[in-house]
């Protein structure tokens, strides 16, 4: 048995005590999970307390569904979190694209490079913040659910209901076009 | 890239997604000896370093939730809004879960707060509805956070409850909302926070049964809902502000969400908020609902510019942006919209009544805002149309361009006293020659000088353009110019076909205008049709005793008694008549009318009685006579009585006397019509000289006085109206024929006298 394996079965016990109303169990998965959903949320909503609504609503869900997931959680509670984000975000007719501000809790300036480097830093980070709010939702969710919320190929392709080879395809296009415009925009050749 | 490695390969190997081991050895050797796909790969993993750097963001721990507030266990967090953090709780006894809300910030929150809360629970503990949700407990929490235990409401947001819901649906769903803010305001309370969102939906049957919390996850298919309304926070209890300055003073600030808000609420001017405020909020909620947006976007704009985009701007009409909104159901949206508090609803219920008619298909209280309205509203803000038209109406009045140097002043008294719609109505009488007796050059030289101006400077504004063409249509028609009233009145209603649709009552305005031009123009058959679309227009937006229905009416009557098809011709006229006799003794009782509706109502009718009577004429049987007597003399009457006695209609009145008299034989009689006609009408400038009906007038005093025996004064008259006749109409006009005919027949009886 693997320790990802543990893991699942752990979580399902967690899962099954959290539903029963187990203050321990929803500690601990709150504890695992809670972080990182509020940040793939703030990611989508760039407001704190929408965020904060949307991940403590995903886990209530989870706590009252009729359908509650029967193997890996992660996919699950993003699946459930994204959805629920792009929801408000067409209600509030904000586009899926997200041409508004990027929020991220980010120090621009670098911690070891001297003054002039940090501008330069500043200023690509800054273009590189400009694209992804502007950026595709379909390239931006990949590339956040893989590089930052760290899931394997196959938990984001049940994230996003499509199928593995089609993450794999699609992490290279969101790449590229993130490639493509720093270049287009900023003119840096690194 | 120089060598053969795709980027994509490369791509998928940096990002740890290449699953063949012998390709990534592959990759990894290669690179080591390419200097391109070295330098293609560093820019790749600065790419990605850098994106984990600019999406990270620091870890944040879940809000802590306390085990117990006061009495009550909490369950879970279920959202915090601006006030404070919603909890679901279990009370013991009796038992049941609640929502909790707590005020954050314990005791720091401002005494503000603290008293809109106080307020909130105070007003909410008056309320019992159905629509509502009730407040149960208030209290302070251990470290002296305020809260309160409120009815936990298992639903989801409007919106979401009603995506999958059609027009009518959805109506019957904010119905019930518009139910519960009125049984408030009948308590004396106001939301003045009313938006979507604190507006919850239950579904009726299975509300009480279920046991979870429901989240606004999904939405279900088509069902009752019973809607809640939330969150009284900002809410007022009217009679304790009475007594409570300060509080007046404090809620001047922008409190509830700016979207919702009404203009008096948005400027910030708490001691003009009422019930009506409500009513526009209810409005944008509507509009919301059957639209999906806002009916302004102020939510990119500044704090300024959405004020002034909310006390100045027009919304689009629902129907315009969802074409599956009908008509009425937009009118009622703007009518709630209304910026003037004194335009809307009066209330909830009022607004609540007008969708439930609407629901039961009977007649909507709303009426689309009037044309005149429209140009007042638009014309405040095209200032030049206001400058325009003032000097349209100066050049009519005036009848000389030199007069044009006052314009700007006048029309800074337009501006000011905002009567541009007077102005317009006002332009179409002065250029009537039958309403002055005038009918000056200069006045048609100015009109199309200015109506050119016009109708450029309104090209942006196509509905507006085409209110203002259809009254300089009506210009033209009045100064039988029909060639320029063609153009105009046809502009007009194709416009309004195209932007409005055939089924609107200014569209069917212009269809009557255009009507009657028609009619003018004998092309009796086209008149035909328009009156009919008019007419049923009419009834159905403005209702089966409308004005205007009447005024279609009467025309129809008087085209078909043309047409030789006096039966229905004479059903119409009589409908009109009966309708306008109402609409007159309504006038008179109604104490907002001014003197001059009053009189304009009694004229219609006289318009129709004048109507019948030529109608009852044509009859030719003595009852028929009789009764057109009737109606003529009192319709004489009324002419005399509102316009003078020497009025150019109340000469037309004693020419159509005067030929009834003559039909009954009475040619004393007619004559004395026939010469108060003329004297009249002699005397009118424009008139007397110059207009086919002088010389119709002419040629029937001719004949009655052939009958009395005296062929010498009938030859005077009756070459006067040849004369005329030649003129006007040419030698070949069938009316010039018959003077001339009628002028051998006295030739004849003069040398007959002289045998």
């Amino acid at each position: 048995m693997t320790n990802e394996d543990t893991a699942i079965i752990d979580e399902s016990a967690l899962l099954a005590g959290y539903r029963k109303g187990s203050d321990e169990a929803g500690a601990r998965l709150m504890e695992r999970y809670w972080s990182p959903i509020y940040r793939f949320c703030l990611s989508y909503l760039s407001d704190d307390a929408l965020a904060e609504d949307v991940a403590q609503e995903t886990f209530t869900k989870l706590a009252s569904t009729d359908e509650p997931p029967s193997g890996d959680l992660k996919p699950w509670l993003y699946k459930v979190a994204r959805n629920r984000c792009l929801d408000i975000l067409r209600r509030h007719e904000r586009s899926p694209t997200f041409n508004r501000p990027f929020r991220t809790g980010f120090d621009a300036a670098g911690k070891t490079a001297g003054p002039s480097t940090r501008v330069a830093n500043h200023e690509r980070q800054e273009l590189l913040r400009e694209i992804i709010s502007a950026m595709p939702e379909e390239y931006r969710s990949v590339l956040m659910l893989k590089h930052i919320e760290g899931l394997s190929r196959l938990q984001i392709a049940e994230t996003l209901g499509v199928s593995e080879p089609t993450v794999k395809g699609r992490l290279v296009r969101a790449s590229e076009y993130l490639r493509e415009e720093l270049r287009k925009v900023s003119g840096i050749q690194p | 890239m120089s060598c053969d490695m795709s980027r994509e390969r490369l791509w998928t190997w940096v990002q740890g997604e290449d699953d063949d081991a012998s390709s990534r050895a592959e990759i990894a050797a290669h690179v080591e000896v390419c200097p391109s796909c070295k330098s293609e790969l560093a820019e790749m993993r600065d790419i990605l370093g850098d994106l984990e750097s600019v999406v990270a963001v620091p870890a944040k721990a879940a809000p802590s939730i306390p085990d117990h507030i006061g009495d009550y266990r909490v369950v879970r967090r279920i959202g915090h809004g601006g006030m404070g953090v919603v909890y679901e709780a279990e009370q013991s006894e009796p038992r049941r879960n609640v929502a909790l809300k707590v005020i954050l910030g314990g005791q720091h929150v401002s005494e503000l707060q603290i008293r809109y809360f106080q307020r909130e629970v105070q007003t909410l503990a008056r309320l019992n509805h159905p629509a509502i949700a009730a407040i149960y407990d208030a209290g302070r929490t251990e470290d002296g956070n305020h809260f309160f235990a409120m009815e936990l409401v298992r639903g989801a947001s409007l919106m979401d409850y009603a995506s999958p819901l059609g027009i009518r649906e959805r109506l019957m769903l904010f119905r019930k909302v518009c139910e519960g803010i009125s049984y408030a305001h009948q308590r004396g309370v106001l939301h003045r926070d009313i938006k979507p969102s604190n507006i919850l939906v239950v579904d009726d049957a299975s509300a009480e049964n279920r046991s979870s919390f429901t989240l606004p996850f999904t939405s279900s298919a088509t069902r009752a809902g019973q809607p809640k309304i939330l969150d009284f926070g900002v809410a007022r209890i009217m009679e304790e502000d009475a007594a409570s300055p300060t509080i007046h003073t404090e809620s001047g600030r922008l409190m509830g969400t700016l979207p919702y808000m009404s203009p008096e609420q948005a400027a910030g001017h708490p001691d003009q908020i009422d019930v009506r405020s409500d009513v526009y909020a209810l409005g944008v909620v509507l509009y919301e609902l059957l639209t999906g947006s806002l009916p302004y976007d102020v939510r990119s704009a500044s704090l300024l510019s959405a004020v002034k985009i909310i006390c100045e701007q027009q919304p689009v009409g629902p129907r315009a942006v969802n074409s599956d909104v009908p008509g009425d159901v937009s009118t009622i949206v703007l009518k709630a919209l209304a910026k003037e508090p004194e335009r809307r609803y009066q209330s909830a219920a009022a607004l609540a009544d007008d969708i439930e008619r609407y629901l039961s298909g009977q007649a909507i209280h709303a009426r689309p805002a009037s044309t005149t309205y429209q140009l007042r509203k638009l014309v405040a803000r095209h200032k030049a149309v206001s400058a325009l038209a003032a000097m349209l109406l100066l050049s009519v009045l005036g009848g000389g361009i030199g007069m044009m140097i006052h314009a700007n002043r006048i029309a800074e008294e337009a501006r000011k006293s905002q009567r541009l719609s007077a102005v317009i109505s006002t332009l179409y009488e002065s250029a009537d020659p039958w309403k002055t007796g005038r009918t000056d050059m200069s006045v048609l030289e100015a009109l199309d000088l200015k109506s050119k101006e016009l109708a450029s400077e309104l090209e942006d504004d196509p509905l507006v353009a085409a209110a203002v063409r259809n009254t300089i249509g009506n210009l033209y028609k009045g100064l039988t110019k029909l060639e320029p009233a063609e153009l105009h009145l046809q502009y007009a209603l194709e416009t309004r076909r195209k932007l409005l649709g055939d089924d609107h009552a200014d569209t069917a305005e212009s269809m009557n205008d255009l009507g009657e031009l028609r009619y003018e123009q004998a092309r009796l058959e086209e008149a035909e049709t328009l009156w009919r679309q008019a007419l049923a227009v009419r009834r159905s937006r403005l209702g089966d005793e409308s004005a205007a229905a009447a005024e279609t009416l009467n025309n129809l009557g008087n085209l078909l008694r043309r047409k030789g098809d006096l039966d229905e011709a004479q059903e119409d006229l009589e409908e009109a008549i009966r309708i306008r006799r109402r609409l007159h003794a309504e006038a008179q009782t109604n104490p907002h009318a001014n003197a001059r509706q009053r009189n304009k109502a009694r004229n219609d009718v006289a318009q129709s009685l004048n109507n019948l009577a030529g109608l009852l004429r044509s009859r030719k049987s003595p009852d028929a006579l009789a009764q057109a007597e009737r109606h003529y003399r009192e319709a004489l009457r009324i002419r005399e009585e509102t316009l003078g006695s020497q009025h150019p209609e109340v000469g037309k009145m004693h020419n159509n006397l005067g030929k009834l008299l003559q039909d009954r034989g009475d040619y004393a009689g007619a004559e004395q019509s026939f010469q108060s006609a003329l004297q009249i009408l002699r005397g009118q400038q424009g008139i007397g000289q110059n207009h086919q009906f002088v010389a119709r007038l002419l040629h029937s005093y001719a004949e009655v006085k052939l009958a009395m025996n005296d062929p010498a004064a009938a030859r005077a008259l009756c070459e006067e109206a040849l004369d005329m006749r030649r003129r006007l109409l040419g030698d070949t006009h069938p009316e010039t024929i018959e003077s001339m005919k009628l002028l051998e027949s006295i030739t004849g009886a003069v040398a007959h006298n002289r045998r």
